[in-house]
């Protein structure tokens, strides 16, 4: 393809050293703007022209990721734009890179797209096309002796690999800038952020991460190793956490993951957050242990408390059972109920309380039918002696408070796999206000408390409940045809 | 710390016991058993087997609501420190510094003590609460504490 012509003049070694020179700079990951001058330049080389340039039209020189001018200069020549109507070319010299607004008057005669040689063979048109569309045109001129069929010829094949080159490098550049906004981004999270690989190993973190995990005072500790494995989980598409890095960071912290997955479903890549939510718990630690010291404080001096006023006594019992719902309320937000497990005989608390409720029943006019089962001498529980003769009342007590005069109640103990089952059976239509299974669940009584502020503020049957469950039992509470069955489950062991 | 450098801890003892008082025993004796051939201070020892008694009670206790369930032990020695680790799978939250203050407040009762002794017997102390699945407290026990840096003359 080189001209005969080239070869005579003793052109070759410049043509080579300029090819060369393009192909360092479309290698070396040079900008668009020192590409784009080097193709002019080569092409001026390769063809002999004396003068030429890449003039892009349409604003497609905002295809590439360059600065063809300053921000001043381009918004100057945005103004005028809108006042012309003219578009802003993208002019690509040998010597730079800039934009022009087009010349209305004096257009730039354009070969719309075609490889042309002029008829007086002193201009050559070759469009420019990038990522499959004409963008622009390449205009040489003043080539000694004319220009001919073999310069269209080389010029078309050379721009052809220098844009699917320069679409590279565009791309590149593309890529970089997304990269480098994501690792602002990144960085810019004030929360924690962990990437993991498909092992579980951190693969990426940010600096909110470090500071949280290891601050300057613990810069060395095993907090990420010892927690990562329990953060995340391959079964789920997400989940949450919370952890205590109780010592030495005294630091709670609410995790999220989430698993980014691949075409077959298997976990590729873990993205955690992990957000300091310490001063938030703190302060509802200091909440709950205020409120549980006090109420415990009140409900100490109400027991010492007396009146023989008949509207003061009631009012000083309504203020006692809503300090001890409020203590109970503490309870059993802070958590499982702390108890210590000791052997107790079941008849025993079984006789004491029916010793205690029979005479009450007797006086509000309730019939108490009591079946004990014969083995329950024999059992022993491992249990909280106190909580567990608590628990027993409160059902005995609800029982007391809620039914109508001349109503039965039936007790009974049986044995079950593991323990003892505690029945009270009683007819439905004994009840001034039968108690559903919400009844036995802390929130929905403090919704109702909440809902009706006149409605009693009462937590005896969660609590009763708190009690068995730390025991490993539970109570429950059935309605069979016309009749109302709360039931406590008891284990014998543990 | 370089964080791309850490990897998740491996345990090389792991098992699975019933949720019930014996398991106590198990997981200590497992652990103490392992720990023999160190020739570690009796101080070191104590500390090591107390906070493996009140961690696992606790699993054993509070972690579950049924008497059936399971808790999970498994821990790694290396050269210079033991990591335990504890699960139970009852999912229940709770903040274990409150429970740790209350143990400090007289008279309350016997709530709180056992995280009280766990963290003033071992380096670290870490749980994870996965809500409602499972709750695991890890600790971490040095053999030789760090030297005190320098003070400045």
């Amino acid at each position: 393809m080189i001209d005969e012509e080239l070869k005579s003049k003793g052109a070759i070694p410049d043509l080579n050293h300029s090819i060369l020179e393009i192909w360092k700079l479309l290698a070396g990951d040079e900008s668009i703007g020192v590409l784009l001058q080097a193709v002019v330049k080569t092409s001026e080389v390769i063809t002999q022209a004396r003068s030429g340039k890449i003039i892009l039209f349409a604003d497609s020189w905002q295809k590439f990721e360059y600065q063809f001018a300053t921000i001043e200069e381009l918004s100057l020549l945005k103004n005028l734009q809108a006042g012309t109507g003219a578009q802003i070319l993208g002019i690509i010299t040998r010597d730079g890179v800039s934009l022009e607004l087009e010349n209305l008057e004096a257009k730039i005669p354009d070969s719309k797209g075609v490889s042309m040689v002029s008829p007086d063979k002193s201009r050559l048109e070759e469009p420019f096309k990038l990522e499959g569309k004409i963008i622009g045109t390449l205009h040489l001129q003043d080539k000694p002796g004319g220009f001919t069929p073999n310069d269209q010829t080389f010029l078309q094949t050379f721009l052809e690999q220098v844009a699917v080159s320069i679409e590279r490098a565009i791309l590149r550049t593309r890529l970089n800038k997304t990269q480098n906004r994501l690792e602002g981004i990144f960085e810019a999270i004030g929360d924690g952020i962990l990437v993991l690989n498909s092992e579980g190993r951190p693969v990426m973190a940010n600096h909110a991460l470090q500071r949280l995990l290891f601050p300057d005072e613990i810069p060395s500790n095993s907090a990420l190793s010892s927690i990562l494995p329990s953060l995340y989980n391959p079964d789920q598409d997400e989940g949450i956490q919370e952890i205590v890095l109780l010592k030495p960071h005294a630091k709670v912290i609410s995790s999220h993951f989430v698993n980014i997955r691949d075409a077959l479903g298997n976990v590729n890549e873990v993205i955690l957050s992990l957000r300091n939510i310490t001063s938030g718990r703190e302060e509802e630690r200091k909440f709950l242990q205020l409120s549980a010291m006090i109420s415990r404080r009140v409900a100490r001096w109400m027991k010492v408390l007396n009146s023989s006023h008949p509207k003061k006594r009631r009012a000083f019992f309504k203020t006692r059972r809503l300090v001890e719902n409020l203590f109970r309320l503490t309870e059993i937000k802070s958590g499982p109920l702390r108890i210590q497990r000791l052997p107790v005989e079941l008849l025993e608390i079984l006789q004491e309380n029916l010793k205690r409720f029979s005479r009450k029943f007797q006086k509000r006019g309730l019939n108490l039918v009591v079946n004990i089962h014969p083995d329950a001498e024999n059992l022993s529980l491992s249990a909280d002696e106190e909580f567990l003769k608590d628990a027993l009342s409160i059902l005995f007590m609800v029982h007391l408070r809620n039914l109508q005069p001349h109503s039965q109640v039936e007790f009974s103990q049986t044995l079950a796999e593991k323990g003892c089952v505690l029945t009270w059976r009683t007819s439905i239509k004994a009840w001034k206000e039968l108690p559903g299974p919400a009844s036995l669940d802390w929130n929905s009584s403090v919704e109702s408390f909440i809902a009706a502020e006149s409605r009693p503020f009462i937590l005896d049957l969660p609590f009763a409940r708190h009690i068995l469950e730390a025991h490993k039992g539970g109570i429950s509470l059935t309605i069979e045809r016309d009749s109302a069955i709360f039931e406590a489950f008891i284990p014998s062991e543990t | 710390m370089d964080i791309l450098n850490i990897k998740p801890t491996l345990y090389a003892a792991h098992m699975n016991l019933p949720a019930k008082t014996p398991s106590i025993n198990i997981t200590r004796e497992s652990l103490l058993a392992d720990l023999k051939s160190f020739n570690l201070p009796d101080t070191v020892l104590r500390a090591i087997r107390l906070s493996v008694d009140e961690a696992v009670t606790n699993a054993v206790e509070h972690g579950s609501l049924k008497a059936d369930s399971e808790i999970a032990f498994a821990y790694t020695i290396t050269r210079d420190s033991v990591e335990i680790s504890v699960t139970d799978f009852g999912g229940h939250m709770f903040n274990p510094d409150y429970f740790e203050r209350l143990a400090t407040v007289k008279d309350w009762g016997a709530g709180g003590r056992g995280i009280l002794f766990i963290k003033a017997m071992v380096d670290e102390v870490y749980f994870v609460f996965n809500p409602n699945r499972s709750t695991r407290l890890i600790m971490k026990k040095k053999f030789f504490p760090t030297p005190p840096a320098n003070k400045p003359a």
